[in-house]
């Protein structure tokens, strides 16, 4: 079971949300249903959540699920209370200066 | 491995840390107290001093008492996060283990004589056993400070620079207040 989730983590695609080029912060510029082909083009941000890396996305989606509690999240991780709390200010911190990035490149 | 013996603390902090390290201290005194081991001070260990079990324990309390106080005032000083006293006692109370070995080292010196006056002549007569016992201490001592940096920096949430400045800060502070209580009640004990 292991190995299987760690090969579909290895196929999947991570969101680049940074230039490669400039370093600025990237925005989507179209999307499309893969239903009926229909394609929509414009300049739209990337949802903060979305600069975050796959493992930090995963720490919110458990911390949601655990009713935001680090002591519920500590046990099912397997980790102590404040390596939890740590992960989660530094997620915290992470977003913050992303929020700060984003204001000013819309500017 | 390597993780359990030098950061245990991504696994185990708060209360039940305290107590595990609260009980691996008293096992600690009472094997000081046996072997004449004396932990005067936060980073201290001397061997050969008989003194009442009452100050063993007194010693443990102090040593842990001003790690977890110096420690948690530095974390509120410059960590970001809302830390928790309960984390930095207990991650301190476990960081002193390797004290409980040094403690048994103690036992190397039963029965060895060093009450000569001249201590060229003691040096000259056991110099393979303080030369032994020292690099053991210091091994331990080394592996102990490791231990308490690590217990600082997950407890506190602290990197880089400022981990480290904040730690040597609160371990000096540490250091000399316990060293000075003890000292000071020594003649009670002794």
């Amino acid at each position: 079971m292991k190995i299987v989730l760690l090969l579909y983590h290895s196929m999947q695609k991570n969101l680049p949300h940074i230039c490669p080029s400039c370093s600025s912060t990237l925005r989507v510029k179209s999307m499309v249903c893969e239903q009926c082909s229909t394609e929509v083009t414009g300049i739209f941000p990337l949802p903060l959540l979305a600069s975050l890396t796959q493992t930090e996305q995963d720490f919110i989606v458990a911390f949601v699920k655990s009713s935001g509690s680090l002591k519920i999240m500590a046990q099912q991780l397997g980790l102590s209370y404040p390596t939890v709390r740590n992960l989660l200010d530094d997620i915290i911190q992470k977003i913050e200066t992303n929020e700060k990035n984003n204001k000013k490149t819309s500017k | 491995m390597k993780k359990w013996l030098f950061n245990p603390f991504v696994y185990i902090a708060g209360a039940r840390a305290l107590l595990t390290g609260a009980g691996i201290m008293a096992v600690t005194a009472v094997v000081a107290y046996f072997s004449l081991t004396h932990f005067d001070g936060v980073l201290d260990a001397h061997l050969g001093d008989k003194a009442s079990i009452g100050l063993c324990f007194i010693e443990q309390l102090t040593n842990l008492a001003c790690q977890a106080v110096f420690f948690f005032i530095a974390g509120k000083i410059f960590s970001p996060s809302a830390i928790r006293f309960i984390d930095v006692a207990g991650t301190m109370a476990l960081s002193r283990w390797p004290m409980l070995l040094f403690a048994f080292v103690g036992f190397l010196y039963a029965g060895v004589d060093m009450s000569n006056a001249d201590p060229m002549y003691t040096l000259n007569q056991h110099l393979m056993l303080i030369g032994v016992t020292s690099i053991i201490g210091l091994v331990l001592v080394i592996w102990m400070v490791a231990l308490m940096y690590n217990a600082f920096t997950v407890s506190c949430n602290l990197k880089g620079g400022k981990a480290t400045g904040a730690f040597i800060g609160a371990i000096i502070v540490a250091e000399v207040v316990a060293h000075l209580f003890i000292h000071s009640i020594y003649k009670h004990f002794i």
